[in-house]
């Protein structure tokens, strides 16, 4: 035994060392690989979100788009109901039309005097 | 087992094919490592590099493009009142050989209520279609809540197509100002293809201010170019124009424009109406006219053609206020000058004659203008001489643009001295507006620079441009002195005698300053006497002109006389701006 222990005992270093060698390789690639899966998982979730934000806003676009298009409607609807020829056939129909110079008065309005103060008593008025 | 087996480190057998046989070598290590850092590398490029090209990429495959927003601005008149607006046409087409049979039934069902067929017939037509193959246009323009409500059933094979195209709330007004949009959504002719590049908005981003906020100017702001209160909203391309047009101004000078024809027999006609004191249009009024939403309807394509700014004629007697004005501002002549007005003149072989081809013997410039004497008036412009009336012909604005923003403009034919095409008795014919051609904007124009104490104003149809958030005034540009003050108001009375010498046009209480003119069109074998362009223009109040009109009318049938046609237009026009601008008599104005 003690010979065997004298043949063995060199060798022992030499597997432990392997063994660290090896161990940390190991870690080396787990490490790797959580570090590519992390990116990885970082990278899915990133497209995830970006393309759940197009969609938000591809969404919201087409809101947009469509109350947008709601409102150019009701202006056109404003302004057809507010032209010179719907106002003209309107007012006829109720029975007005263009005043005459014959209907015209003018009225004289004289406006009245001002007397300007001297400016001593504005300055006391303050 | 021998005795050295238990000096050998090998583990059991189980354990050795666990183990890897072999251990990676350097090279292999480097080459792992290369790879990752290859992929690290591409997600680094992917992400922070390239992420724009990846990004556009990833929205043209998983998002639908969004539409377009409104890309053109609006155009409204000076009280805010939309001209041309964006409006939006819903067309609706199917793709049936891509509908299965229940698919078809479905938006047969579906679709028949909502485009009042009956579901036979659009069965029929998918059938028809999905043979051949093609899509098909169901409906090209249906309004906007069936269009939503199509949109929203989001049927298979059915697509609802959305453009933005231009609308005219007033349908033909004033359509050879705006002009159109074609469905390229280019503009043409008028202020749309004048201002087409700025009507375009750049991008869809919308503003965040409501409202656009007046730019300062160095004038500083006066209530005149003020924003138009409601019914004006600016539109979302923020590209907006607003015009010194008055709707109600123009809907009455269309209206007197198209009644004069009709009661005339003209064939064509145009009415301008304009701040003399700025040269801003008010109205511009010109019949045959078009409908801008409806353009290819026109018989011909010369409808488009603005004649106001475009098409030129021989102004006739109305170009003798220029012969004066040049007269009177080179004191060659005054009121009471006296001129020995014979039966003919002639002048390098060039005759002269009155209209009636009488002369009227001894009579005063004022008389010769009120009586429109071509004899006189040829023999002003000799006493004058070819340079000073050539020089007072170019300082009014004939021969060259006004500047006016409105597309295809034309300068209008002088012929000057020493040019080719001029001889020396086109001075005579020239004074009283024969052998020279002009456009009638230009002949208001410098009619608006004697009613302005003798500026001459660059004539403009814009007042204020909305760019984004600013709304910049448009201010009025002189572009030079034609004529002294003095001169200007010596002539405004001499018109003023004119009007009165024309009854058609006298409006009882009110001083109105103008002239008419008849010309004969030339063509052919000369000039004929039946075939005339009659004309009128004038400004009042003449004491404080606030609006100038222009009258013509193209070979009116009923009488060839520009009194007997235009001036009646014309009195008709100025009564109606009284009544709706509520403009006192001038007594009135005066004791006030």
């Amino acid at each position: 035994m003690i010979q065997q222990n004298i043949i063995s005992s060199p060798t022992q270093p030499i597997e432990l060392q392997k063994t660290k060698i090896r161990n940390q390789n190991t870690l080396i690639v787990i490490l790797l690989t959580l570090g590519v899966a992390l990116l990885f998982s970082l990278y899915v979730y990133q497209a995830a979100s970006l393309y759940s934000s197009k969609l938000t806003l591809a969404a919201k676009e087409q809101a947009f788009a469509r109350t947008e298009r709601l409102n150019a409607e009701a202006l056109v609807y404003y302004a057809q109901t507010n032209s010179m020829e719907t106002m003209v056939r309107r007012a006829s129909n109720a029975g007005f039309g263009p005043a005459e110079a014959s209907q015209f008065q003018y009225v004289y309005i004289r406006q009245p005097a001002v007397t300007l103060m001297p400016s001593n008593e504005i300055v006391a008025r303050q | 087992m021998s005795i050295y087996s238990n000096f050998s480190p090998q583990p059991p057998i189980e354990e050795q094919a666990k183990k890897p046989k072999k251990k990676p070598s350097p090279e292999r290590r480097i080459k792992i490592m290369l790879l990752l850092f290859g992929v690290f590398a591409l997600f680094l490029s992917a992400q922070v590099v390239r992420h724009q090209l990846f990004g556009s990429m990833s929205e043209k495959e998983l998002v639908r493009p969004s539409i377009k927003l409104l890309p053109r601005g609006a155009i409204v008149d000076t009280h805010g009142h939309p001209l041309a607006i964006q409006r939006f046409r819903y067309q609706v087409v199917a793709s049936p050989y891509i509908m299965g049979p229940k698919t078809k039934k479905l938006v047969s069902q579906e679709l028949s209520v909502l485009l009042g067929m009956s579901e036979e017939a659009l069965m029929s037509q998918l059938n028809e279609y999905d043979e051949m193959h093609q899509d098909i246009t169901l409906d090209e323009d249906i309004g906007s809540e069936t269009g939503e409500a199509i949109k929203a059933l989001d049927l298979t094979g059915i697509g609802v197509y959305i453009y933005p195209i231009r609308f005219h709330p007033e349908k033909n007004m004033a359509s050879h100002v705006l002009g159109f949009v074609s469905v390229d959504n280019v503009g043409r002719y008028g202020l749309e293809s004048y201002f087409d590049s700025f009507l375009v908005a750049p991008t869809n981003k919308i503003s965040p201010h409501p409202t656009p906020h007046l730019e300062k100017t160095e004038q500083g702001q006066s209530p005149e170019n003020s924003l138009p209160d409601s019914p004006f909203i600016p539109s979302l391309a923020r590209r907006d124009l607003i015009l010194s047009l008055d709707r109600a101004l123009q809907y009455v000078a269309e209206q007197e424009l198209k009644a004069g024809i009709e009661a005339y027999k003209a064939e064509n006609g145009v009415i301008i109406i304009m701040d003399p004191k700025t040269s801003a249009v008010l109205a511009m009024a010109a019949y045959p006219d078009y409908d801008p939403d409806n353009f290819s309807a026109v018989p011909s394509d010369d409808i488009y053609i603005n004649p106001a700014i475009s098409k030129i004629y021989e102004p006739g007697s109305v170009f003798k206020l220029i012969t004066f004005a040049a007269a009177l501002n080179e004191s060659i002549i005054t009121p009471e000058t006296k001129y020995d007005d014979t039966d003919e003149f002639i002048y390098f072989q060039q005759t002269v004659q009155n209209w009636d081809r009488e002369g009227r013997g001894i009579v005063t410039a004022q008389q010769a203008l009120a009586q429109s004497l071509n004899v006189t008036t040829a023999k002003i412009a000799t006493d004058l001489g070819q340079e000073k009336f050539y020089k007072a012909v170019a300082r009014f604005g004939f021969g060259v643009n006004t500047g006016i923003d409105l597309a295809y403009e034309a300068g209008g034919i002088v012929h000057t001295p020493n040019k080719p095409g001029w001889v020396p008795g086109y001075l005579a014919t020239n004074s009283f507006g024969q052998a020279i051609s002009v456009t009638p904007l230009q002949m208001a124009n410098a009619v608006a620079a004697i009613a302005s104490g003798g500026v001459l104003h660059r004539p403009h149809v814009v007042r204020m441009v909305i760019n984004g958030d600013v709304a910049r005034s448009k201010e009025s540009e002189p572009v030079s002195r034609a004529i002294t003050e003095k001169t200007a108001h010596t002539l405004t009375q001499m018109m003023i005698a004119a009007a009165e010498h024309t009854e058609e046009v006298t409006i009882p209480g009110y001083a109105i300053a103008g002239k008419t003119g008849t010309a004969e069109i030339p063509g052919m074998g000369g000039y004929k006497e039946d075939r005339t362009i009659a004309t009128f223009t004038g400004f009042f109040p003449a004491d404080d002109p606030q609006f100038l009109v222009l009258v013509k009318l193209e070979r009116p049938k009923t009488s060839a006389w520009a009194s007997q046609t235009a001036a009646p237009v014309f009195r008709k026009v100025v009564q109606a701006i009284i009544n709706m601008y509520g403009i006192p008599p001038d007594a009135v104005r005066h004791n006030q």
